[in-house]
C-alpha cells in the first residue's frame, strides 16, 4: 500500500477512530489502527471488539492494500506534523514508512491480516434521521445509565420502535432502578428496517454515535444481528449490542398521577443545585414541601449543616412532603429545553415525572427517597 | 514524627479474661478452678477460649479439639454459646461508653478506649481504668485487664502483660523503659517467618529493633520494616476508629485442613457472609463493596472485590457477589488456607433510603423484613438460630 494524504483530514480522521481504542488491551492488535486503501479512497478504521468505527477520506492512491499501524503514535505523529501532506507506504515485513516535507519514520507494525474483521453492513436495512434527533435522544438519556442494578444489566439504554395511530416512533429508554429517562421520536420509514425487538446499547457505542452526530445533518441506523449499524457520507460505527434484560418499564410510565404542579425549569435546577452545595455522598436527599403556591427546598447534612429554598408556585392544593436525590432533578433539568416543567405526582412513595412542552416525546421518572 | 509534637493520647486496651470460659464459670460456679475448654462442636472444631486452668496444660485457642483433648483430657469441653457471650458483651460496652464515646470493638471481648483529655471529668487515666474493672466486676461478675498507655499498640501489649485482671500504665515518659525490654515475639503483625528473620539478624528485643538501622530494615521487610520499627518506639499514631466510623466489616476463617473443594469453600463462604450482613445490621450500616480474600497453602493472599450500585446489607447478595469473586482466584485449584469476606463503603441505613421504580424493591424490601426476623431470632437463640439450610449439612 502507498498513499498520499492531506494532513488534517488524517488527522481529523484518525483524532475520531482512536478514541475506541484499548488503552490497556492485551490483544496488542486493538491498539492499532487499520489504514486501507482501495482505487480511489482511504479508510481509517478502529475496533475495541465491541464498538467498530471507520472513517473514509479523499486520497491518491498510489498502491492500494492495507496496514496497521499503532493508533497513539499515528495521533502523535500527525498532531507533531506541520506539512500539508503526508505520505504513508507499506515495506516488507510489516514495516510502515511515513514521511512528510522534513521527517521520516520507520515503524513496525503488524500484519493487516490479523485485523479483527469488520461486520458487512451493506446489507442491514437502514433508516435516516435528523443528526439532532438522535443525539437529542442521548443527551436526554445516557445519565441514568447503570452499570448493574439487582440483577439487570443497565449499562446501556434500551431502543425499541413503537407504533402510535400510523406513526412509528424510535424510543431510547435509560434506568438505575432509581429514576428513568425515556425519550420518543417520529422517524419516517422507521417500519421499513428490521427492529422486532428491544435492543440495548452500550454507554460506550452512544458516545461515538454521539460524536458522528456532529459530522452533518443526516444519520442512518439499522440493526442487524447483534449490531447497530450507523453511518453518514464518511462515517461507519458499527455497536455490537448487549445482550441483557431491561426491566418492564411500561408499567412505571404508565402510574396514574393525581397532582400536578407547573414551574420556571431554571429555577427549579438552580434551587436543586444549591441543595447540592451541602450534600455529600452518604447524603444527597433533598425535602421538597409543596403549600399555600410555595415550593420549599430543605437539604440537611449532619456534618455540614443545612440548605433552604423556595419557589412561588401555583399549588393551592394540600400540602405533600417528598424526598428526592437533588442530582437526579439536576441530571433531568440539564437534560431539558422547555422554558417551563411540568411536574406530576402522588405522594412521598411513588415516582414524581417531570415533562416540559418543548421536550417532545421526552419523560423523566424520579422515586422519591425516605428523608 | 515526634511523639512530642501530637497531642499525647490516653488510650485504654480492656480485654477480658478468658471471657467465654468465664461466663460458664460465672453461669455454672462449680466449674471454677476447672480446665474449661469452650471450642467448637465438631471434630473439626478448634478451641475458641481456654480457662486459665486449662492453659496451663498448653491448651490455647485456635487449637485443634482434637489435640486440646489429648494434652487436657480432663478437661471440661463445653461448646460455644454466642447468645450469651454476646449479651454480657453488650453489657460490658455499654460500661465502656459511660466513659467514652470513643470506644473501638475489637472483638466481642476487647476494645480500645480513647479516654484523651477526661481528666478533669474522670480523674486520672489509673483511676479511670480502675474504675471501669471495678464496674465490670461488680455489674457482670467479670474480670477484665486493662492496659493504659499513649498509644492503641503499647495499650494492647499493657493489657496483656498481667493478666488476669491485671492493669499495667505505660506513660509518655516511661515507654522505653516498658518497651525495651519485650522480645520482638510481642511486635504486632510479626509472625513466625518475620521473628526468625529478624533473629538472624540478632535482633531479639524492642530495643534491638529500635536501635536497628532502619535502611536495613526497610530493604529486608520493606514498609512492614519501619513500620515495626516506629511501634518498637512506641510511635502509633492510630486514632480509636468507633463502630460508627469503621472503615470495613468481616470475617474470616483460617482452616485446619487447606481446603480444595470449590464447593466447601462456597459453604464457609456463605456462612462469613452471613454473620458479617448480621453485624452490618447489628450496626445499621450498609456497605457498597464486597471484597473477598484467599490465602493459599502457601501464604500468598490474593484479595478480589467488586464495587456494587447500590447500598446493601442482606447476606444472600454477600454471598453471590462474593462466589462470584471466588471464580477470580485460583480457589480449587490451589489448596486454600484462609478465606475472608469483608465489606466496605459503609453508609448508615437510614440514608441511602432511595426507593426502586421496579418490582423487585418489593423483593428487597421483604428481604430486609425477613434478615431483620433473623437476627432477632439469632439474638435469642444464638447465631444458629436460623441460618441457610446449605450450612446445615455438618
Amino acid at each position: 500500500m502507498e498513499i498520499k494524504v492531506n494532513r488534517d483530514s488524517l488527522f481529523k480522521s484518525v483524532s475520531k477512530v482512536q478514541s475506541i481504542l484499548e488503552k490497556r488491551s492485551n490483544m496488542p492488535i486493538l491498539s492499532m489502527i487499520l489504514i486501507s486503501a482501495d482505487d480511489r479512497s482511504v479508510n481509517i478504521s478502529a475496533t475495541d471488539l465491541e464498538i467498530s468505527m471507520q472513517q473514509k477520506i479523499e486520497a491518491n492512491v498510489i498502491t492500494a492494500g492495507s496496514i496497521t499501524i499503532s493508533g497513539r503514535k499515528l495521533f502523535e505523529i500527525l498532531k507533531e506534523s506541520k506539512s500539508n501532506d503526508i505520505s504513508i507506504k507499506e515495506k516488507e515485513n510489516n514495516w510502515v514508512f511515513i514521511s512528510d516535507d522534513k521527517t521520516q519514520y520507520n515503524l513496525a507494525c503488524m500484519s493487516a491480516e490479523e485485523y479483527p474483521v469488520f461486520v458487512e453492513p451493506e446489507d442491514v436495512d437502514m433508516v435516516e434521521m435528523e443528526c439532532t434527533a438522535l443525539a437529542d435522544m442521548i443527551n436526554k438519556t445516557i445519565y441514568a445509565i447503570t452499570l448493574e442494578e439487582a440483577g439487570y444489566k443497565l449499562s446501556g439504554v434500551y431502543t425499541e420502535r413503537i407504533q402510535r395511530e400510523d406513526a412509528y416512533f424510535l424510543r431510547m429508554v435509560s434506568t438505575d432502578g432509581h429514576r428513568l429517562s425515556l425519550s420518543d421520536k417520529q422517524i419516517d420509514n422507521l417500519d421499513k428496517i428490521k427492529m422486532d425487538k428491544g435492543v440495548m446499547i452500550p454507554k460506550k457505542g452512544l458516545l461515538e454515535l454521539n460524536k458522528i452526530t456532529s459530522e452533518g445533518e443526516k444519520i442512518s441506523i439499522g440493526f442487524k444481528e447483534n449490531n447497530c449499524v450507523a453511518k453518514n457520507e464518511n462515517s461507519l460505527v458499527v455497536i455490537r449490542l448487549l445482550e441483557s434484560k431491561f426491566p418492564d418499564y411500561r408499567e412505571v410510565i404508565s402510574i396514574d398521577l393525581k397532582n400536578s404542579v407547573s414551574l420556571n425549569r431554571n429555577e427549579l435546577f438552580d434551587g436543586m443545585r444549591r441543595m447540592m452545595i451541602l450534600s455529600s455522598e452518604s447524603s444527597k436527599g433533598v425535602q421538597i414541601t409543596l403549600q399555600n403556591n410555595i415550593m420549599e427546598l430543605v437539604s440537611i447534612n449532619p456534618d455540614l449543616g443545612d440548605v433552604k429554598d423556595h419557589i412561588k408556585i401555583d399549588y393551592p392544593g394540600e400540602m405533600v412532603e417528598m424526598g428526592f436525590n437533588s442530582k437526579y432533578f439536576v441530571d433531568v433539568l440539564q437534560s431539558m429545553e422547555s422554558e417551563n416543567v411540568v411536574i406530576c405526582f402522588n405522594d412521598n412513595s411513588s415516582p414524581c415525572m417531570l415533562r416540559g412542552e418543548d421536550d417532545k416525546g421526552f419523560l423523566g421518572l424520579i422515586m422519591p427517597m425516605r428523608i | 514524627m515526634d511523639i512530642e509534637q501530637s497531642k499525647i493520647k490516653t488510650i485504654i486496651h480492656l480485654d477480658m479474661d478468658a471471657f467465654y470460659p468465664s461466663v460458664e464459670i460465672l453461669d455454672n460456679p462449680a466449674l471454677r478452678g476447672k480446665p474449661v475448654i469452650v471450642g467448637g462442636n465438631s471434630k473439626r472444631g478448634v478451641v475458641s477460649s481456654a480457662s486459665y486452668e486449662a492453659r496451663k496444660f498448653g491448651v490455647h485457642s485456635a487449637q485443634p479439639i482434637a489435640q486440646a483433648i489429648r494434652l487436657c483430657p480432663q478437661g471440661i469441653f463445653l461448646p460455644v454459646r454466642m447468645a450469651r457471650y454476646k449479651e454480657l458483651s453488650d453489657q460490658i460496652f455499654a460500661i465502656f461508653h459511660r466513659f467514652t464515646p470513643l470506644v473501638e470493638p475489637l472483638s466481642i471481648d476487647e476494645a480500645f478506649l480513647d479516654i484523651t483529655g477526661t481528666e478533669r471529668l474522670l480523674g486520672e487515666p489509673v483511676a479511670v481504668a480502675k474504675l471501669i474493672k471495678k464496674t465490670v466486676l461488680a455489674e457482670t461478675g467479670l474480670t477484665v485487664s486493662a492496659g493504659v498507655a499513649p498509644s492503641k499498640f503499647v495499650a494492647k501489649i499493657a493489657s496483656d502483660i498481667d493478666k488476669p485482671d491485671g492493669l499495667t500504665v505505660v506513660t509518655a515518659n516511661g515507654l522505653t523503659a516498658f518497651l525495651d525490654p519485650l522480645p520482638v515475639s510481642r511486635m504486632w503483625g510479626a509472625g513466625k517467618v518475620t521473628q526468625d528473620k529478624l533473629e538472624r539478624y540478632n535482633i531479639k528485643s524492642f530495643k534491638e529493633l529500635r536501635l536497628f538501622p532502619v535502611k536495613t530494615l526497610e530493604r529486608l521487610f520493606g514498609k512492614n520494616g519501619v513500620r515495626m520499627q516506629l511501634m518498637a518506639s512506641g510511635i502509633d499514631e492510630r486514632e480509636v476508629v468507633t463502630g460508627h466510623e469503621a472503615k470495613s466489616i468481616g470475617h474470616e476463617e483460617t482452616f485446619v485442613d487447606d481446603i480444595n473443594e470449590i464447593e466447601l469453600l462456597e459453604r464457609y463462604l456463605l456462612e462469613l457472609s452471613m454473620k458479617t450482613a448480621e453485624r452490618m445490621r447489628h450496626m445499621g450500616l450498609k456497605a457498597k463493596v464486597i471484597h473477598l480474600k484467599v490465602k493459599y497453602h502457601d501464604f500468598t493472599l490474593v484479595t478480589r472485590s467488586l464495587t456494587l450500585d447500590d447500598y446493601i446489607d442482606d447476606g444472600m447478595v454477600i454471598y453471590m457477589t462474593a462466589r462470584d469473586l471466588l471464580g477470580k482466584t485460583e480457589a480449587g485449584v490451589r489448596p486454600v488456607r484462609l478465606i475472608g469476606v469483608s465489606v466496605s463503603g459503609l453508609n448508615t441505613d437510614g440514608l441511602s433510603g432511595q426507593m426502586s421504580l421496579f418490582a423487585r424493591d418489593n423483593k428487597k424490601e421483604k428481604a430486609r423484613n425477613l434478615n431483620r426476623a433473623i437476627d432477632s431470632v439469632n439474638k435469642r437463640f444464638g447465631e444458629k438460630g436460623i441460618i441457610p439450610g446449605r450450612l446445615l449439612s455438618d
